[in-house]
């Protein structure tokens, strides 16, 4: 028996649904960066080398009054730092729907983790 | 403008081998950007960590079907991985610069050994063995998951991949395929990175003049590197790999300890 669910599904169903979240994703989160990046170069207001560090997630959510380009280069790199977490998410839907009790355990672990990591950082 | 294109290059050189050596990139990224740009060791950590989530995303947005990684194995390690990376995360917070900048040489000392040494065992296996074999089974769980457990401590620690541990660890101990360790361990890569990042986004190490054109360079370079693949000559790729690794660990070392 072949062990695992990307090598036993014939028409490699996870694999396909991963890679067409990965290029969404990533297109996504990188066109959010880029497009930030030319407004603060615009704008010419942060962007001395290294510059400042993004503000914390806190400050982000309660008091999101940052200047224009930088609220979407933090949203595209916030964006591509869930897309791990996002690929879990998708295994884990998978394997519920295919009934493997035992991996949707584990994958809703991992992303348990994973969930605690960004709360860590609040 | 000259630090931002340079960065962008320095990212597209660190996707292409991060790509190419089915590692994250980390390796790489760490010490160019303390070498040449004289960046905190916290901060060129949290940009490397973002790089290895674009190089695990680029390759997994254009690597070939059919050469995809086992989920259900890659969970069951990173059970273990991801808690040590939170764990390393927030103990490099801790650690004083100069003890990660000598483990960072160790380690990449141990990386170039291991590239030079698995260079040697495929010379003499060339054939026999195939890369994505359908039937297998992982065995050795227990040394399997604390060799995960190192690797997601060293990430968090030091902003690199750890899929120089990852690959041989169910390569020659688990006895799986090595090309399907090798795409398991990129997707591993990704979600260790994961749960490291987020500490250094909040403890303020990630800024976007750096971090950007970084990332944007290494998910180009993915790209360039799962198309360039085919084409490259191994052999070549491997010997100027370990060429750099043994350059930046020494300069590594030497500022660690100068």
């Amino acid at each position: 028996m072949p062990f695992s669910l990307s090598q036993s599904d014939s028409t490699g169903r996870l694999e396909a649904r991963m890679q067409k979240v990965s290029l969404v994703f990533s297109l996504a989160a990188f066109g959010l960066m880029i497009y930030g990046f030319i407004r603060s170069l615009m704008a010419a207001d942060s962007l001395s080398f290294p510059g400042h560090p993004f503000p914390p997630l806190q400050r982000l959510i309660l008091h999101p009054s940052l200047p224009p380009g930088e609220t979407w280069m933090c949203a595209g790199v916030l964006l591509l730092g869930i897309l791990p977490s996002v690929r879990v998410l998708l295994a884990l839907w998978l394997y519920f729907r295919s009934k493997n009790l035992w991996s949707t355990f584990i994958a809703l672990v991992v992303l348990l983790e994973l969930l605690l990591s960004v709360r860590l950082s609040v | 403008m000259a630090a931002v294109s340079s960065l962008f290059l320095i990212g597209i050189l660190a996707g292409i081998l991060g790509a190419v050596m089915g590692l994250g990139g980390g390796i790489f990224l760490v010490p160019l950007l303390r070498l040449l740009f004289h960046l905190t060791m916290r901060t060129a950590i949290g940009t490397s960590l973002v790089g290895v989530i674009a190089t695990s995303a680029g390759v997994a947005a254009f690597a070939p079907r059919g050469r995809g990684a086992d989920t259900s194995l890659a969970l069951r390690l990173e059970l273990v991985t991801t808690a040590a990376a939170i764990a390393g995360g927030w103990l490099a917070g801790v650690f004083h610069a100069r003890v990660l900048e000598i483990l960072f040489a160790c380690v990449v000392f141990f990386t170039a050994a291991y590239t030079h040494f698995k260079a040697g065992r495929q010379a003499k296996t060339p054939s026999r063995e195939s890369l994505f074999r359908p039937e297998y089974q992982p065995r050795h769980w227990a040394m399997g998951l604390s060799g995960a457990g190192l690797a997601g401590m060293i990430s968090g620690l030091l902003g690199v991949g750890g899929g120089f541990i990852k690959v041989p660890i169910m390569y020659a101990v688990m006895d799986v395929p090595l090309g399907i360790a090798t795409a398991t361990s990129n997707f591993m890569v990704g979600i260790t990175a994961a749960a490291s990042v987020f500490v250094y986004y909040g403890r303020g190490d990630i800024y976007p003049t750096i971090v950007i054109p970084t990332a944007l360079g290494v998910f180009m370079g993915a790209m360039l590197g799962v198309y360039a693949l085919p084409r490259l000559r191994v052999g070549w790729v491997r010997a100027a790999l370990i060429m750099l690794l043994l350059i930046m660990g020494g300069y590594m070392l030497f500022e660690a300890l100068a």
